[in-house]
């Protein structure tokens, strides 16, 4: 039998297809300022649907970073870097310098774990997105949505919202023919399910582990028994 | 690509940005009279709308829109690079849907530019950011040299040639007398 192999694919589970009615919904309010918020615990796959998205349609993506929180500069900074302009040293030339550059080409600008900054960030990410026209994402864990919902003003601007879900059994079958072409029946990637609680990465590591055994066993055919041990050799590693 | 029907519809298109224009003005714009002409010119406004290039207002009247250009392969890894800063050739793929050789040749490119490290573990890291995607002219560079080889080559043949034709004749020429 030939050696099975993890194959990189990108797999558009339904929080994937989601996203992307989300971006859709989106655009269809050009013209004006905009916010989404894609929120959901960690593991769902949120910053990797992003950053597919953004890589396949030219958009911005930034991650906060801490360091920032204790000044708007070097986020508008990094912002105007990501446009392709020289970033000026003060607050007000580079938010004028961002929005005026924008102005001309707005593209989806994605922020990822924006609930590492302060919730102040919020009205300076609404004025940015007013002043540019451009949709802004904002990307975080479920307290981010408690953060927008509480400023009243970025609240009635945000036009989308998509909370990741869990991966669902459906999703982790797809990933299992699409990724190493094994066909898992419904009892078994509900096995995988239910010891990853839907956390995409845990059942990323259990079909790793899985392609090993059916490998070592020299087989296509996963059993539930098979299934058993790749969850409980990934348990091992926790 | 002006030269081409399509082209010319671009240009009257662009000429005109943001306005709602009707087919029978595009026609009398290239100077598209005759009944004939005008169905070539129909079968080409649709293609048109197929690929979507242009918004359809009411009947026979259009706008433009533009060519929603996809992005390059390279543009996609670009991105993608840039947004985790340490990627795996399997990430590439995973986000760009290229070809293995493709994607390791891309970072061997980038590798030599010192814009990555690999790093232990066969990850790459970006190491020099410079926001716009770094164009490989090297690949380009070589195709010209070699072609500019072979069009040396072919001249010297074609001369080599010529002189031997040049020959013969006189050979021929020496046996008629």
């Amino acid at each position: 039998m030939e050696q099975i192999k993890l194959k990189p694919v990108f797999v558009k589970t339904r929080n994937v297809r989601n996203f992307e009615v989300m971006m859709d919904g989106l655009a269809l309010s050009e013209g004006e300022g905009r916010l989404g918020i894609v929120y959901g615990r960690a593991g769902r796959g949120k910053p990797r649907t992003s950053q597919w998205y953004q890589a396949n349609n030219g958009c911005i993506y930034l991650r906060m970073i801490t360091v920032w929180r204790t000044s708007e500069l070097y986020f508008l900074q990094m912002l105007c870097r990501e446009v392709g302009v020289l970033p000026p040293y003060r607050k007000g030339p580079a938010f004028t310098a961002f929005t005026d550059k924008m102005r001309s080409d707005p593209r989806p600008v994605f922020l990822d774990e924006m609930e590492k900054l302060p919730k102040f960030f919020l009205d300076l990410v609404r004025d940015l997105s007013d002043e540019s026209k451009a949709p802004f994402i904002l990307i975080g864990e479920d307290e981010l949505l408690g953060y927008m919902r509480q400023n009243r003003k970025v609240w009635s601007r945000t036009f989308q919202q998509l909370q990741f879900d869990p991966i669902e059994i459906k999703d982790i079958i797809i990933f299992a023919t699409e990724t190493a072409g094994l066909k898992l029946t419904p009892q078994v990637a509900k096995l995988f399910y239910l010891s990853s609680e839907g956390d995409f990465r845990i059942v990323k590591r259990d079909i790793l582990n899985l392609v090993q055994i059916a490998n070592a066993k020299g087989t296509t055919e996963v059993t539930e028994d098979m299934a058993k041990i790749a969850i409980k050799t990934g348990l091992a590693g926790r | 690509m002006e030269g081409t029907l399509a082209g010319k519809i671009r240009k009257v298109f662009l000429d005109h940005p943001d306005e709602n224009l009707q087919v029978q003005f595009i026609a009398e714009e290239l100077d598209m009279i005759a009944d004939a002409e005008k169905q070539i010119l129909y079968r080409a406004i649709k293609d048109f709308y197929k690929r979507d290039e242009i918004k359809r207002i009411s009947v026979g009247v259009y706008r433009y829109k533009g060519l929603g250009k996809k992005p390059e392969l390279r543009q996609i890894m670009w991105a993608a690079l840039r947004s985790k800063k340490t990627v795996t050739v399997d990430y590439l793929i995973e986000m760009s849907k290229a070809k293995e050789d493709y994607v390791r040749e891309w970072l061997r490119f980038l590798k030599r530019r010192k814009i990555i490290k690999k790093n232990s573990n066969s990850s790459y890291t970006l190491i020099n950011d410079s926001v716009r995607m770094p164009v490989n002219n090297e690949k380009a560079e070589k195709c010209r040299r070699i072609r500019q080889k072979k069009k040396k080559a072919l001249e010297a043949i074609d001369e080599i040639l010529k002189t031997a034709l040049d020959a013969r004749m006189a050979v021929a020429e020496m046996d008629d007398e």
